[in-house]
């Protein structure tokens, strides 16, 4: 489903470079619901964002899908994005001004064949599946850390992609709210075969997954 | 838009007053150039303000406003014309009036200016052919020169104006022209028979302009054409009339300057203003400069700031547009969202454009200010349409460079904001 084959990321400025990744492979199957851990600085987000396309490593190649993404102009990245891949935020990234019901339909603004009215029934549907069809007028600064995470995830499912990436999802919540937002991951990779990778510093979480890669400055050691 | 309440407000604000800036100034060019009080045949007109000669021989050259001979022999004498008639332009001078030391402009004309200009009469009425012929001490004044020397709406037709120890009888008041209305502006009108300035008969140069009334707008080619055709006729030669004016030039300027080549246009009012802006270095011509230098500014760093406003107002989105380009929106969407965001905005602001700058015109029409009081502005539909297009234009050019730069904006660097 995602491979990464000889990734490295080197951060440069005037003065400095830092090696954030180096040389990193990794192969995700399809279904599979993966976590990476290690401590603060490691590459955790990084490796992440190049997995999911928001950044450009350094050197070497991705595979979705078995299409190598490296050549991609900004155009059909984004559209392949927008198909692919569902993220989750540690703090959540909602749009303020818009409702609950607006946030969730984004994605969907950037798929043409899709149309008003199928946008609204699809954000509905998403947010019934996270428990919020009650909130869907809402503003995000209405709702609680745990409701605006499932908003998040509401958003990241709307569009049905194949893969959910998950930056730190219960980093921000308390255990109980964290245990929820687990179960709705839990039951996405499960009941619907979403590819899930998942960022996080909670070895109890990390356990619930299927695999668990460890970072440490910046190299694959687990 | 709705809910950025404070920067829609602020963009909003600067586009509208940039706008209403344009439109003011447009309406003011548009009046300038139209046919406005009192010179209301400005678009069956063509004026001739200046005559070159040349000395090829010697490699020099002399410009000047026209004598009277000039335009009495060879402008007056011209087919297809209605009127011609010549005056200087107003001369500011220090003089004596009525015992008072003042500054007053003087203008000379013939009886046909009077005519040709279609001056609003408070009082009495223009010179006449008999005024002129006669050489009659007899003045036409404005109602502000009336008002300073005679008090407020006070008769003087009949009475007397001293001025330098002479006696003029006032024969009319006229509402004065405004500075832009440059052929017809003065304070004293005086017949051009008083004229005393030296000219020797035949002489080509002088200090006076002709305006050449036709009777259609469709005459104005064929005059124009005529006139060229006349200047090839005009003597330049060794009759009497050149020996003549050789000999007033050398008299001058003791410089031997024959002239073999004549040059004068007979223009549209658009040309001999642009001619008369390059040209001129009178008081007129530093006025309009200094305007135009402030239209510019005026202009120019509203337009500035627009973009700077613009970009804060992206800026201050730099998460969001994070997180649309997370799940899927190209550079390219974004700009056009952005610019489309920007040119409503714009469009917007062009609306409360309008409604300012109509109040500012009729305070202007209404109050008048200063030079320009007579002056009559309007909003038409050229200046909506400038107005409008001016809009779109900056909407596109302030919105479409900060959202094409945001638009660039790496994901993971926008997320962080």
């Amino acid at each position: 489903m995602i491979t990464l084959k000889n990734i490295e990321k080197v951060y440069r400025t005037d003065t400095i470079e830092t090696l954030a990744l180096n040389n990193i492979n990794l192969e995700v199957s399809k279904g599979e619901f993966l976590s990476i851990m290690g401590p603060s600085g490691c590459g955790k987000s990084t490796l992440l964002n190049i997995m999911g396309l928001l950044d450009e490593p350094t050197k070497g190649g991705i595979q979705i899908d078995n299409q190598s993404i490296t050549s991609f102009a900004d155009k059909k990245l984004s559209a392949f994005r927008n198909q692919k891949i569902g993220f989750i935020f540690q703090s959540y990234h909602l749009i303020n001004d818009l409702s609950v019901l607006d946030n969730v339909e984004l994605p969907l603004l950037y798929r043409p064949s899709v149309s008003a009215s199928e946008r609204r029934d699809l954000a509905t549907k998403a947010l019934e599946k996270v428990g919020l069809s009650n909130r869907m007028k809402h503003y995000p600064t209405q709702l609680s850390g745990g409701q605006r995470q499932r908003v998040a995830i509401a958003r990241a499912i709307v569009g049905n992609p194949s893969i959910i990436l998950a930056d730190e999802p219960t980093g921000n919540l308390d255990s109980n709210m964290g245990n929820e937002i687990m179960e709705i991951l839990e039951n996405l990779n499960k009941s619907d075969g979403t590819t899930i990778v998942m960022v996080t510093h909670d070895e109890n979480m990390a356990k619930r997954t299927h695999r668990l890669v460890r970072l440490f400055d910046g190299s694959q050691v687990a | 838009m709705k809910r950025r309440k404070f920067y829609t407000f602020i963009s909003l604000f600067g586009i509208s007053l940039t706008l209403t800036i344009l439109i003011v100034l447009t309406a003011f060019i548009d009046s300038l150039l139209a046919p406005d009080y009192p010179e209301v045949h400005r678009n069956r007109s063509l004026y001739v303000q200046r005559v070159k000669l040349l000395d090829q021989t010697n490699n020099s050259s002399s410009i000047n406003p026209l004598s009277p001979f000039f335009i009495k022999t060879y402008i007056k004498t011209l087919p297809l014309v209605e009127k011609v008639s010549m005056a200087t332009m107003a001369v500011p001078m220090n003089t004596y009036l009525n015992g008072q030391k003042g500054k007053v402009s003087i203008k000379y004309t013939d009886a046909e200016f009077w005519d040709i200009m279609q001056f609003n009469f408070l009082e009495g009425k223009g010179l006449t052919l008999e005024n002129v012929d006669k050489s009659d001490n007899a003045v036409v004044i404005t109602g502000d020169l009336r008002d300073q020397y005679f008090g407020k709406n006070q008769p003087v037709v009949g009475k007397t104006l001293e001025m330098d120890d002479i006696q003029y009888r006032i024969v009319g008041v006229v509402e004065g022209s405004p500075i832009t209305a440059v052929y017809a502006g003065g304070d004293i009108y005086m017949p051009c028979s008083l004229d005393k300035s030296p000219q020797k008969t035949g002489e080509l140069s002088g200090r006076y302009h002709a305006i050449i009334l036709a009777k259609s707008t469709n005459d104005l080619s064929n005059i124009q054409s005529d006139f060229i055709n006349m200047l090839h006729k005009v003597p330049l030669g060794n009759d009497k009339d050149v020996a003549q004016r050789k000999l007033g030039k050398s008299e001058r300027s003791g410089d031997g300057f024959e002239p073999d080549t004549i040059v004068a246009h007979a223009e549209r009012y658009s040309e001999s203003f642009t001619s008369n802006m390059i040209d001129s270095t009178s008081s007129d011509t530093i006025f309009f400069t200094i305007l135009s230098i402030f239209a510019l500014l005026f202009m120019l760093l509203p337009a500035l700031n627009l973009i700077n406003v613009n970009i804060s107002r992206i800026m201050e989105r730099a998460s969001e547009i994070g997180i649309r380009k997370a799940f899927g929106a190209s550079a390219g969407t974004l700009t056009v969202q952005f610019v489309i965001e920007n040119v409503i905005l714009t469009l917007l602001g062009g609306f409360v454009a309008i409604l300012l700058s109509t109040l500012v015109i009729l305070y202007v029409n209404a109050k008048g200010i200063g030079p320009i009081k007579t002056m009559n502005l309007n909003i038409n539909w050229f200046v909506v349409a400038v107005a409008m297009v001016l809009s779109l234009v900056f909407g596109l050019m302030s919105g479409a460079y900060p959202a094409w730069r945001m638009s660039k904006l790496p994901v993971v660097e926008a997320l962080k904001n």
